[in-house]
């Protein structure tokens, strides 16, 4: 996981770094680095085998009731 | 980079999204000989999103739909629901890597996920980079192989296939009724992304009918591989087996050749793999109109850095992505998918001269200084 989040960062810095500063596209710098800031945070929970961050997989098992009730409701095998 | 692709370039991207992943599935399998009727009814509903879609972009040219839901619903509501449809779009690129992977684990059991997803995403970011115009191209280059696959494909498994398994027909509808969801979210909603991609098409006025016209092929295919998989395997071998169509090759004999199905595997990948870049594309190019940047290019790598990440956290195994996370799907995805462009297509025709007139440039103010 630390050499997918080290390699993909210096590829980008390596590639729009230069033209983000030369052009001072300060919202795209932002952004980019912002989502890099997102995927690092989850990157070292998933390192640490922490679960402290909101997990999106969370959401998809709190629908699963409601799948259930419908697979139950058109005689679906489940 | 290039931005522009042709209406018959759209019409392939929509042909390879409707093919993606499902090819390999029939997510259909649990209405059991009626299967394939269920396919055909949920390719109608996702007839009815393209119908929306193209009629939404023929109202308004060029026009991005965020810009559309902004000047519509007003900046507020439509900047929240053009959020909550790109997190649907990046929910979807997560699912649609994980589709490939789990096919790529067939061929390299003991390949570290880590690898396969990074070698997937850097390729098809390599791709985004060389431009939309590219991208399109690719499918231009790559779909006569697939129709010469899919046709292959039809026809060597004929002589394994037995009629009786498809017998009797409509025996039980409601099943047959409750399946038609399960095929209508995947592959047919998955196709509102390419709403995103819309205004990018030179010619969608004069050449529309070619997307009608190869989403009609790609549902027929779909139905055809229904089928055939249900006429070779039956109904309940059909559903318990995770790639049906997989299985079909595995059983199809021709003369001394042996693993044909690895041969087909060059199908299978092509179309899943050109999902995950048309995903991941359209993911890049809802960030670039979410927050208003000058061209997508700078968020291509940290996009694809975010659905690797996210990827490996939330799929934590092929269990829990076939059990919980593929049929939860159709909660998360379906209603955003069916709803969005439906939503932005009546408030746009609601207020019609509005948006329109916010578009249209304003006059000159030296009008009045050139007629003198």
């Amino acid at each position: 996981m630390l050499v997918i989040l080290l390699s993909f960062t210096f590829l980008y810095i390596l590639l729009e770094g230069r033209d983000l500063l030369h052009n001072k596209s300060w919202k795209e710098a932002l952004l980019g680095a912002f989502i890099i800031a997102i995927s690092m945070v989850y990157g070292i929970d998933y390192m640490r085998d922490g679960m402290a961050l909101p997990h999106p997989g969370h959401l998809f098992e709190k629908l699963m009731p409601l799948v259930k009730a419908y697979d139950s409701f058109f005689k679906l095998p489940t | 980079m290039q931005n522009r692709i042709s209406s018959q370039q759209l019409a392939f991207l929509l042909f390879f999204l409707l093919l993606g992943s499902s090819v390999i599935y029939v997510p259909e399998a649990d209405a059991g000989r009626n299967a394939w009727i269920s396919s055909i009814l949920a390719a109608s509903i996702g007839f009815f999103i393209l119908a929306f879609m193209l009629r939404l972009q023929l109202m308004f040219p060029g026009i991005s739909i965020f810009k559309i839901a902004e000047l519509s619903l007003g900046v507020i509501p439509g900047k929240l629901l053009n959020g909550v449809f790109l997190y649907v779009v990046f929910a979807i690129t997560i699912l649609s890597l994980g589709d490939l992977i789990l096919l790529l684990r067939l061929l390299f059991p003991y390949a570290p996920l880590f690898s396969l997803r990074t070698i997937v995403m850097l390729t098809a970011a390599y791709c985004l980079y060389k431009g939309v115009t590219n991208v399109a191209r690719l499918a231009e280059v790559t779909i006569a192989f697939i129709i010469l696959l899919l046709t292959l494909g039809f026809l060597v498994p004929v002589n394994l296939v037995e009629f009786s398994n498809l017998r009797p027909v409509f025996s039980d509808w409601l099943t047959m009724v409750g399946a038609v969801i399960y095929g209508a979210n995947w592959p047919y909603a998955q196709i509102a992304v390419l709403v995103l991609l819309l205004p990018m098409v030179t010619d969608l006025e004069k050449g529309y009918f070619k997307a009608v016209t190869w989403f009609i092929i790609a549902a027929g295919i779909l139905t055809l591989r229904t089928l055939l998989v249900l006429a070779v395997l039956g109904p309940e071998m059909t559903l318990i087996n995770a790639f049906p169509l997989y299985q079909v090759f595995r059983l199809a004999e021709v003369q001394t050749f042996q693993r044909i199905e690895l041969f087909f595997f060059a199908l299978w990948f092509t179309t899943v793999y050109m999902q995950v870049l048309i995903y991941y594309l359209g993911f890049t190019i809802g960030l670039k109109e979410l927050f208003g940047l000058k061209n997508y290019r700078s968020i291509i790598l940290p996009a694809g850095l975010l659905v690797v990440v996210m990827s490996i956290y939330i799929i934590s195994s092929d269990m829990y992505f076939l059990q919980v996370l593929t049929p939860a799907s159709i909660p998360h995805d379906l209603p955003l998918n069916l709803l969005y462009p439906i939503i932005i297509f009546a408030a746009a025709s609601i207020s019609y001269k509005k948006v329109k007139s916010k578009l249209e440039p304003s006059p000159s103010s030296n009008t009045a200084e050139q007629t003198m």
